[in-house]
């Protein structure tokens, strides 16, 4: 497939909000979500070569940046490991000015594991079933269900306090 | 995914639509921004975060570029003849000297963790993979066909009734699912993980017995195998960390009860290993087990706690000498691979541990092959194989080829050959490996801009789909291994996704009709191929399912229930109307008949299953079960479970 800058721009255009909402998520800071977005595209557009089909931009974008967002937030804990700082639970501090994410939502995603951050985030903003995103973060569909459930039923408490008392119910 | 979290996902997704998007990311600025970049260079953005950082990630990514190029230079220099072993690390087959040498490998990780595309951090993705998922669309987009079933399906000395059994890779091997029959009873595993339950089939459906597993044990799927219940999956812990992070921990297991009396199983062992369970197989007494174990190296670790950074077999730490060398020069991730004699399903009877970014495995009849794209840009993909007799497991070999293997049907072991079908950039190719995989026969360069749909080897002749716009099926014939040769091309619209020997020179295709456009799906195809002249194969029956527009067996190859005795092909696909299951037949004079479409009831995640006991079709999916009489195809019975 060629691609230009433009092309390359058109195809970005019909993704590039709920890219924002995803790396927001797992980046939990506006500055940080921005970059990984950049980098992704950056990244995205570097390799384009090798992007086939068009209708594919949207699973490529998505895979590059949890990609570069994993690897991000490995970098932050070793430099918070580095410098030795207490630090505070993510999510609950530093750099969300004007984030516009609703304080639930945070607050439901810093319950997950990284891990399952992702896979909810790719749920939530990729729209991608089970088996999708166990292609973008390499594991078996079923392990991403069962995953994705525990998540959820995790996330309930928070968003939902009503459902927490049936947690048992909503885990599969 | 069920309703409510559907509806929870999509609440998640309606509160965060608030987010302001910064300017900088809008389409125009980033066309911009690609605009002026210079050529192979890092994009100023990248700085923008802390000075360290900055230094950090650009160095990384100029290497990784730098890496990429001498890469290609490389492979460039060998004529393209396809990479052997010597761009490895190393060989694969050398054992660990104690644990500070995996600590080494760990800790370079750790320390290069965000230079992205370092060596070993390696296999981003493929854009094949993203390919697949907006080509497909649908649920479940894993492998393909089976060797298995050839031409029948086996019929167990033990049982008196005749039944299926699980759709495998590979003939001889068995697979777990979850769903199976021994006959009599069937097995299902619960939606939630929790259970199988037991059911018996004699004078209509009955609940006979309930295995359950408590919580925080998952079980993914099982076997049912002379007389006894495996059970496989993984148990998660969780832990928050000091910085405040929450890592979740796994382990893999395997529990075996004894089924002298379905309705009353004994559990008669379980063993266990580190990491997330990701496959397992059963060849000749023996349990193979895979997990994937990553070290956590971003929280920190020392060489002291070995615990931390060693995989656990049954508990124990595995010595240093049944883990083997990284093939990069760091490493973070296991792949655990461990055998049970099931005569002894309370030990685990040998475990080794390989490095890994994550990759796919298949298994022939001796010898277990590790696969896995080196990087996302080079497209190289590494094999590694493991000798397996008699539940003893070694590490024979490594190599590597060029490209990605779209899935274990691309990857074939004959007569001592590894054969791989390969898409590469714009283009596929076949490689034959000797027993230490490397390459002695290739053909490169074929069929440009299209990449590999589906493969099926047999003997000395392979055959293969790519597709663009049409559908070319490939035949290759391997006999002599240094001079593989494509002998026959055929070039029909649509594509086949699955690929199935059907009876002696046929070949049934399952895939979708595409218009000559290459982009308009009129449904789900089935096609029949004549191959009894390789070098002339025919389409000779086509049928398509109108508004179908998708079907499991294209993702999963267990989703198949295919018996070329009984003259059946079933499988359950999805329409606007829902999940149905379809039964077909096939006749040489006639083309396909659906013999079935009934409507599938049971909801869950795991795909639905077809498997007959005798003359009665099962179709199991989620809670329900639904029984078909096969003379007519009615309904003779039901059981929510």
């Amino acid at each position: 497939m060629k691609c230009d800058a433009a092309k390359f721009a058109g195809m970005y255009e019909a993704v590039y909000q709920d890219l924002y909402r995803f790396a927001l998520c797992m980046m939990r800071n506006p500055q940080d979500a921005e970059d990984a977005v950049s980098e992704a595209v950056v990244r995205g557009y570097e390799h384009r070569s090798s992007l086939r089909r068009e209708d594919a931009f949207k699973s490529w974008m998505f895979t590059i940046l949890s990609r570069v967002c994993k690897k991000k937030l490995v970098w932050m804990a070793k430099k918070r490991a580095a410098d030795e700082i207490e630090f505070f639970s993510r999510g609950d501090g530093g750099g969300e000015d004007g984030m516009n994410l609703s304080l639930d939502v945070r607050r439901a995603f810093a319950v997950l594991s990284e891990e399952e951050q992702m896979i909810v985030g790719l749920s939530v903003f990729g729209g991608y079933r089970s088996a999708e995103i166990g292609k973008i973060l390499k594991l078996k569909d079923g392990t991403v269900r069962s995953k994705r459930s525990r998540a959820l039923a995790k996330m309930s408490v928070i968003l939902d306090p009503e459902q927490a008392d049936g947690q048992a119910s909503y885990h599969y | 995914m069920n309703k409510k979290e559907q509806e929870f996902i999509n609440q998640i997704k309606k509160e965060s639509e608030t987010v302001n998007i910064p300017k900088s990311l809008e389409p125009e600025e980033m066309e911009a921004a690609l605009k002026s970049r210079p050529k192979k260079f890092v994009w100023k953005k990248a700085y923008t975060i802390a000075a360290a950082a900055c230094c950090l990630l650009a160095c990384g990514i100029a290497y990784g570029m730098t890496k990429d190029a001498e890469h290609a230079g490389k492979r460039g220099a060998a004529g393209g003849a396809g990479a052997d072993a010597k761009e490895l690390r190393n060989s694969g087959v050398e054992t660990v000297d104690d644990y500070e040498e995996v600590y080494e490998y760990l800790q370079a990780y750790a320390m290069n963790a965000s230079s992205y595309d370092e060596d070993g951090g390696g296999a981003m993705i493929t854009e094949d993979s993203a390919a697949d998922m907006a080509a497909g669309g649908a649920e479940t987009k894993q492998q393909i066909a089976s060797e298995t079933q050839k031409m029948d399906a086996a019929v167990p000395e033990a049982a008196s009734a005749e039944y299926s059994e699980t759709n495998v890779r590979q003939e001889g091997v068995d697979e777990a699912d979850v769903v199976k029959t021994d006959g009599r009873y069937l097995y299902t595993l619960r939606d939630n993980g929790r259970a199988v339950v037991i059911v018996d089939t004699k004078d209509g459906l009955k609940e006979a017995a309930e295995v359950k597993l408590e919580d925080p044990h998952s079980i993914r799927e099982f076997y049912v195998n002379n007389g006894k219940l495996a059970l496989v999956g993984e148990s998660y812990r969780e832990e928050k960390t000091k910085s405040g992070w929450y890592m979740s921990t796994a382990s893999t297991f395997a529990v075996t009860y004894d089924l002298s009396d379905p309705a009353k199983p004994e559990k008669i062992g379980e063993v266990t290993q580190s990491g997330y369970y990701t496959s397992s197989r059963m060849s000749e007494g023996h349990l193979y087990l895979f997990s994937q174990y990553s070290v956590d190296t971003a929280s920190g670790i020392e060489p002291r706690d070995t615990e931390k950074y060693i995989p656990l077999v049954d508990g124990t730490l595995l010595p240093g000498n049944d883990i083997y060398l990284p093939t990069t020069k760091q490493a973070y991730m296991y792949a655990v691979i461990s055998s049970v004699d099931m005569e002894k399903p309370d030990e685990t009877k040998d475990s080794k541990a390989i490095f890994t970014d994550g990759g796919n495995l298949y298994v022939s009849n001796k010898n277990i092959y590790w696969y896995e794209d080196r990087s996302w840009y080079t497209g190289d993909t590494v094999i590694r194989r493991l000798s397996y007799q008699d539940g003893k497991l070694k590490a024979e070999a490594s190599g590597m080829v060029g490209g990605y293997i779209h899935d274990s049907f691309c990857i074939d072991e004959y007569k001592g050959y590894l054969r791989v079908i390969t898409t590469e950039k714009e283009t596929n190719s076949v490689y034959v490996l000797d027993e230490k995989l490397k390459t002695v026969g290739s053909i490169e360069g074929l069929a440009e801009d299209e990449r590999v749909y589906s493969a099926r080897l047999m003997g000395d002749v392979g055959y293969f789909v790519t597709f663009r716009e049409t559908d070319p099926l490939f035949s290759v014939d391997f006999s002599d291994p240094k001079k593989p040769e494509i002998i026959g091309e055929l070039k029909i619209p649509g594509f086949s996704e699955y690929l199935h020997f059907y009876g002696e020179d046929m070949l049934l295709g399952i895939g979708m009709d595409v218009d000559e456009d290459g982009f308009t799906t009129n449904g789900v195809k089935l096609s029949m191929f004549d191959i009894s002249d390789n070098t002339d194969v025919k389409e000779v029956q086509k049928y398509v399912m109108k508004n179908v527009y998708s079907a499991d067996v294209m993702y999963d190859y267990r989703a198949a229930l295919i018996d070329v005795g009984k003259n059946i092909i079933g499988f359950s696909a999805n329409s606007g109307d829902g999940e149905s299951y379809y039964v077909f037949s096939y006749d040489k004079g006639k083309g396909f008949a659906c013999l079935m479409e009934e409507t599938i009831n049971g909801t869950g995640y795991q795909t639905a299953r077809g498997v007959y006991i005798d003359q009665v079709l099962y179709v199991v999916k989620g809670n329900i079960i639904e029984a078909y009489g096969m003379e007519d195809y009615k309904k003779v019975g039901d059981i929510i479970l």
